[in-house]
């Protein structure tokens, strides 16, 4: 840096305090621009949110208004559009997780001071006109300053900053999505190589909104007319009552006039996670043999940070809602295999190397692309072809580097490890009558060249893949001192009862058990497996391909491994209620995979704390999911990701429509629509249907802000059904019960 | 009237491959879209008009007569202008169709005028005919411009390749088509010319040297894109226009060769697209130090002569050869660099690199020589003797590739210098495409 330029900076630092002292309710201006908007994870953990979430204080009509004016607005005026080329531009090259070779200079010393560096440079922005040069290369380093400045310019009055600056962040929704989850969600995903705040972002959208748009005082009066054209929403709001209630009406009756038998012994018990794919399989397999199913959040209620030893990957594998508490490493089962598997890992990297060494340079893809071609045709025809044999000849070719991994649990303390045990058994209701073999099952999606895979694994484990939280509570299950701990306690787990973590395939119904031996009772439960496998996979393929087809496992196992399907699985589409109750409820009865199943026994929580945490948890991510299915299946442009078929993935982290467009948030057509035209997944909200005692619902949702929101703002639906008299209750928007 | 009568097809070894790769390509993207497309609504119509691309290709290809030569490449244009439009009322799709359209119809008026002259000053329709003509005129190197021109419309050769980068809006396997098949148009007009080209040097360098300049720029923004499919277009820019500039050398059966393993390897990386964000990239190489550039260029040289060997070709310092062999040497380099940079830096990498660039530069010369071998039959692999450019261009790779390896870990010295950001941000520009074909407002993007 020249003198010159430090003296300036100096200068123009003592400017901003100025600026500040005029202007400190800025922060909290910036602030509330994002209020609107909901955050969006990127595409290695796609999180369910519901797109409307920073709406969800209004009673819903009015969100559903209002976003209407935000979000949903044909168009938007042209001198914006020209601001929000010119951002996208900007945003797609800083925020670049490794797409491009050459990546942004000066990226690590955040958003707003890369861009200033470089902006003076970008002749679309000062299109060679000298005044204009001229503002960009005395732009403040902060800024809020830079804001501060811009709104003045503009001549934005006092009272209209707020709704300006939203605006700002509301025209390119998508974008904003990415800037809220990384300034108020990605504390455990590290990014200190593109660091952002929402000032950064503002001030770099103002900038450009001032340069291209010097009457942008304008979208202010485009805005306020945004209320006066004819609204949708209304109809909307019909059509998910009218499926609400037919729907409602008929499974709350079944489901009082259910009986509870009292619990028998099983051969086995299975845990899954309360995800609407587990409950169609659950059933299968209970009709099967005596086995028992439970129901119960994917991350087994283990906070934790997995870290894999031999890649040095690590992520957090709990609902976004916590934050990691333990580190838990993933390494090989036996140490035999570590050298040959470290060289394995090792290869493919030199071979990765050599390829990108070729790829990316100046003459050298050229020679790439002769030299590997033919290759490359031929594999395109393999995968295209006959997507099965080019899997197995993958699988020949990566044999060596797919070493079972197991878990080590030793970071978590030993009182901790018992406190999760201890709550794990106490919210399910798994107390007493334990089967000889425990099934923990995680679970997650196998598809191949899926943009939007992430979307299909455990949500409860942050969008990945849940078997690790299921390997972690089963060896603390299994340990003697636990066992004994409990037993002091009250609750006797037999000394013959195995706990063994398994992955339930959602894709495939394979269920994988992990490190559990070749006994007789095993080789019988894997028969059984099999055959709830083919059973369940039967009823998929009618639903997926209208197939009735008796190879359906066969079938399945093809769209896991084909290229070229954009519906591998239909995910959790459909999804209609969050049943808390114990499975003896609801298993005579088919819920057709449209509901969430969270095992419950209100005598065993007399205070209520274990519905507290259900209703504060899981079901709040039930909420999170079934608002995003509604609303991307109401909306697939504005809340959707739009068609599969057009997408274009920008900085390995998120999705685009076709060219360039803004971040398309949300579940693609394909997830939700049967074709262009049709929708599969049903328009509704959450039914949350509680087996217990109305008082002790009424004592929970008392102290609960977020449930009183949820339900009295119409965004969940509640009823209850009393264990003693069997009737049905329904919450109304008041708080108050109305029986069905 | 007798050239009316003589058989309007000639299927010489060059069409029947070119038609092999384009019914290749055309069944593994139908059968992509069999399941990619089943839920569009306008799957039939799409398929149906994959079927008549593919015959639509091979019918321009086959050809010997110039005017099915021109319906059929109007043809080819027109479906795929159709099949890019796919979701009509996406505005943006729309634009990115028309952009197309508008380049498309001046390769039209290039390629109609030029088969005109060539016509009214030879009086022959068909192409094999034209070729072997002993003499020609004045006018016969205008329609050869006019033909170059229409080759680089077809091709995206800069400064023709805005369209290309603005075509995003299309399906992904229209994508992988048209960078596999579409594409190629050009460059196989200018190689069922090539006794015509080869009879002007002067025309031959023009062609070097715009190909080259493609070749570098597409190269260089393809660098700087940050999504994975404006990526891929930006490269194919560079791609086609290695293969003109390997027209230009006089080395025709290369730039078949090239246009062959590009397709497929370009038509594979689109309908993978969807992948990019699982695949992370691995660390660049450090800095090589001199020992590691010693050895890298012992490496390099090793796999030129494995090549030479491979490909059993004179090597000849005086002919155009010698560029090839130039840029075989700098991939051959960056394999051992990859390598050396990598492992511990002991005598086994050192050996292990020069075993891999070896064998894998013996591999390449393989796949090419099989390629170039396939087409002997029309005798185009003519070498013209180096000049000023050539020389230019081979110092100037040089140059750039040493610059880049050198850079590598000094980037923050590097990126101190305004040029270079100047540069950045230019070259950031320059690979935009154009604003009408960009989804300006979320809601701008229709499904329908």
């Amino acid at each position: 840096m020249s003198h010159a330029t430090i003296i300036r900076n100096i200068s123009i630092k003592q400017k901003n305090k100025l600026a500040y002292n005029s202007s400190d309710n800025l922060t909290s201006l910036i602030a509330s621009a994002f209020k609107q908007t909901a955050p969006f994870w990127p595409l290695k953990n796609l999180v369910a949110v519901n797109p409307l979430q920073g709406l969800e204080d209004l009673p819903i009509e009015d969100a559903l208004r209002t976003a209407e004016a935000y979000f949903q607005q044909k168009q938007i005026p042209p001198e914006m559009e020209a601001v929000n080329i010119e951002s996208i531009k900007w945003l797609q090259a800083y925020f670049d997780e490794g797409q491009a070779t050459i990546s942004m200079p000066f990226k690590t010393q955040g958003l707003y001071s890369a861009w200033r560096r470089l902006c003076i440079y970008d002749a679309k922005l000062h299109k060679n006109d000298n005044n204009l040069k001229n503002l960009l290369k005395t732009l403040p380093i902060e800024p809020e300053q830079a804001i501060s400045e811009c709104l003045m310019r503009l001549k934005i009055d006092k009272e209209n900053y707020e709704t300006f600056l939203t605006l700002l962040t509301t025209t390119l929704p998508g974008w904003s999505s990415y800037i809220k989850y990384r300034t108020e969600w990605a504390q455990t995903d590290s990014y200190q190589a593109n660091p952002v705040t929402k000032q950064e972002y503002l001030a770099l959208r103002i900038i450009i909104t001032s340069i291209l748009w010097p009457q942008s005082k304008k979208i202010i009066t485009w805005h306020k007319n945004n209320y006066k054209s004819n609204s949708q929403c209304n109809n909307f709001l019909n059509t998910i009552k009218q499926n609400e209630q037919s729907y409602s009406f008929a499974l709350l009756k079944n489901l009082s006039a259910q009986k509870i038998n009292e619990r028998a012994t099983s051969d086995a018990q299975f845990v899954f996670c309360i995800d609407v794919r587990s409950e169609p399989f659950r059933k299968v397999l209970e009709s099967i043999a005596n086995y028992q199913t439970i129901g119960f959040a994917g991350f087994f209620g283990l906070p934790i940070q997995v870290t894999n030893n031999i890649t040095n990957e690590s992520h957090a594998s709990c609902p976004v809602l916590l934050t990691p508490k333990h580190q838990v490493n993933m390494h090989p089962c036996s140490k035999e295999n570590l050298p040959r598997h470290i060289k394995s890992q090792q290869l493919q990297n030199l071979y990765r190397k050599i390829y990108q060494a070729l790829k990316y340079n100046f003459t050298t893809p050229f020679i790439l692309a002769e030299g590997i071609g033919l290759f490359s045709g031929a594999w395109m025809g393999l995968r295209t072809l006959t997507p099965r044999f080019a899997s197995r000849l993958n699988k020949i070719l990566h044999t060596k580097s797919t070493t079972q991994l197991e878990v080590s649990t030793e970071n978590i303390s030993f009182e901790e490890q018992y406190r999760y045990a201890e709550a794990f058994l106490k919210i399910t209701g798994l107390t007493s009558n334990f089967a000889p073999i425990i099934v923990l099952c995680g679970h997650g999606s196998t598809t191949q060249n899926n943009a939007f895979a992430t979307a299909l694994d455990c949500g409860a484990c942050g969008g990945r893949h849940g078997a690790n939280n299921a390997q972690a509570l089963a060896s603390i299950l299994n340990r003697i001192e636990i066992r004994q701990n409990l037993e002091n306690n009250g609750i006797k787990i037999p000394n013959n009862t195995i706990f063994i973590a398994g992955l339930h395939n959602t894709t495939t119904d394979e269920l994988h058990l992990f490190n559990a031996d070749n006994s007789s009772t095993i080789s019988k439960l894997r028969l059984n497996l099999l055959k709830a496998r083919d059973l369940n996979n039967r009823k998929r393929c009618q639903q997926l391909i209208n197939s009735t087809d008796n190879d359906a496992s066969v079938i399945t196992s093809i769209l896991a491994k084909d290229w070229a399907q954009v519906r591998p699985e239909w995910g959790l589409a459909r999804n209609a209620a969050f049943i808390v109750a114990p499975r003896a409820l609801t298993r005579q009865i088919d819920l057709q995979g449209r509901a969430f199943l969270h095992s419950y026994d209100y005598t065993q929580d007399p205070t209520g704390k274990s519905l507290t945490t259900i209703l504060t948890a899981p079901m709040v991510v039930a909420q999170w999911i079934n608002t995003q299915y509604l609303f991307s299946t109401y909306d697939n442009i504005a809340y959707g990701a739009g068609s599969k078929i057009t997408k274009n993935i920008t900085g390995k982290m998120a999705i685009m429509q076709g060219n360039a467009s803004d971040l398309m948030t949300g579940l693609p057509l394909q997830s939700v629509y049967k074709n262009d035209f049709e929708n599969f997944h049903e328009l509704q909200r959450l039914l949350t249907i509680v087996y217990a005692p109305r008082e002790l619902l009424e004592e929970v949702i008392k102290l609960q802000a977020v449930l009183k929101k949820l339900f009295g703002n119409g965004w969940v639906q509640l009823a209850c059904i009393e264990p003693e008299t069997r009737k049905i209750f329904m919450l109304k928007r008041d708080l108050s019960w109305q029986q069905l | 009237m007798n050239q009316i009568l003589n058989s309007p097809f000639e299927l010489d070894n060059y069409s029947k491959i070119i038609i092999a790769l384009a019914l290749y390509i055309g069944l593994c993207v139908y059968n992509f879209i069999l399941r990619y497309m089943q839920h569009d609504y306008k799957f039939n119509s799409v398929r149906t008009q994959i079927v008549f691309l593919v015959l639509s290709l091979s019918v321009m290809v086959a050809a010997d007569n110039m005017i099915i030569i021109f319906i059929a490449w109007c043809c080819n244009n027109l479906l795929i202008v159709n099949l890019m439009i796919h979701k009509p009322h996406w505005r943006a799709a729309k634009a990115s169709g028309m952009l197309a359209a508008k380049n498309y119809l001046i390769g039209a008026v290039a390629l109609s005028a030029a088969l005109a002259i060539f016509y009214f000053d030879t009086g022959h329709l068909h192409l094999s005919a034209l070729i072997k003509q002993e003499s020609y005129s004045v006018y016969s190197n205008i329609a050869l411009i006019l033909l170059l021109l229409a080759a680089m419309t077809q091709s995206a050769i800069w400064p023709f390749h805005k369209w290309l980068i603005s075509s995003l809006n299309s399906p992904t396997p229209i994508s992988a088509i048209m960078h596999a098949g579409i594409i190629n148009g050009g460059i196989f007009l200018v190689i069922r010319f090539a006794p015509l080209y080869l009879r002007s040097p002067a025309l031959l360098t023009a062609m070097f040297c715009i190909g080259f300049a493609s070749a570098i720029f597409g190269s260089f923004i393809k660098l700087l894109q940050n999504d994975v499919k404006r990526m891929l277009a930006c490269s194919t820019v560079g791609q086609m226009g290695f293969s003109l500039a390997q027209c230009g050398l006089g080395l025709f059966p290369n730039a078949l060769a090239h246009l062959l393993t590009h397709a497929m390897f370009k038509s594979y990386l689109f309908l993978e697209s969807s992948s990019a964000a699982q695949k992370s990239k691995v660390a660049s190489y450090r800095q090589p130090d001199m020992f590691i550039l010693l050895y890298t260029i012992i490496c390099g040289i090793s796999g030129v002569v494995s090549f030479i060997y491979a490909g059993q070709k004179q090597f000849n310092l005086q002919d155009t050869t010698l560029i090839v062999m130039v840029v075989t040497f700098i991939a051959a380099c960056q394999i051992a660099l990859a390598i050396l940079t990598s492992n511990k830096h002991n005598f086994k990498t050192v050996l292990s690199a020069v075993a891999i660039t070896v064998v894998s530069s013996f591999i390449y010369g393989l796949i090419v020589n099989m390629l170039s071998h396939a087409i002997q039959d029309i005798d185009i692999m003519q070498p013209q003797s180096l000049n000023l450019y050539h020389y230019v261009a081979i110092i100037s790779v040089l140059l750039t590739w040493l610059v880049y390896i050198l850079a590598i870990n000094n980037i923050e010295l590097f990126l101190s210098h305004p040029w270079v950001q100047k540069a950045y941000v230019l070259g950031l520009n320059a690979g935009q495409p154009h604003s009408s074909s960009v989804t300006a407002h979320r809601n701008h993007y229709q499904y329908l």
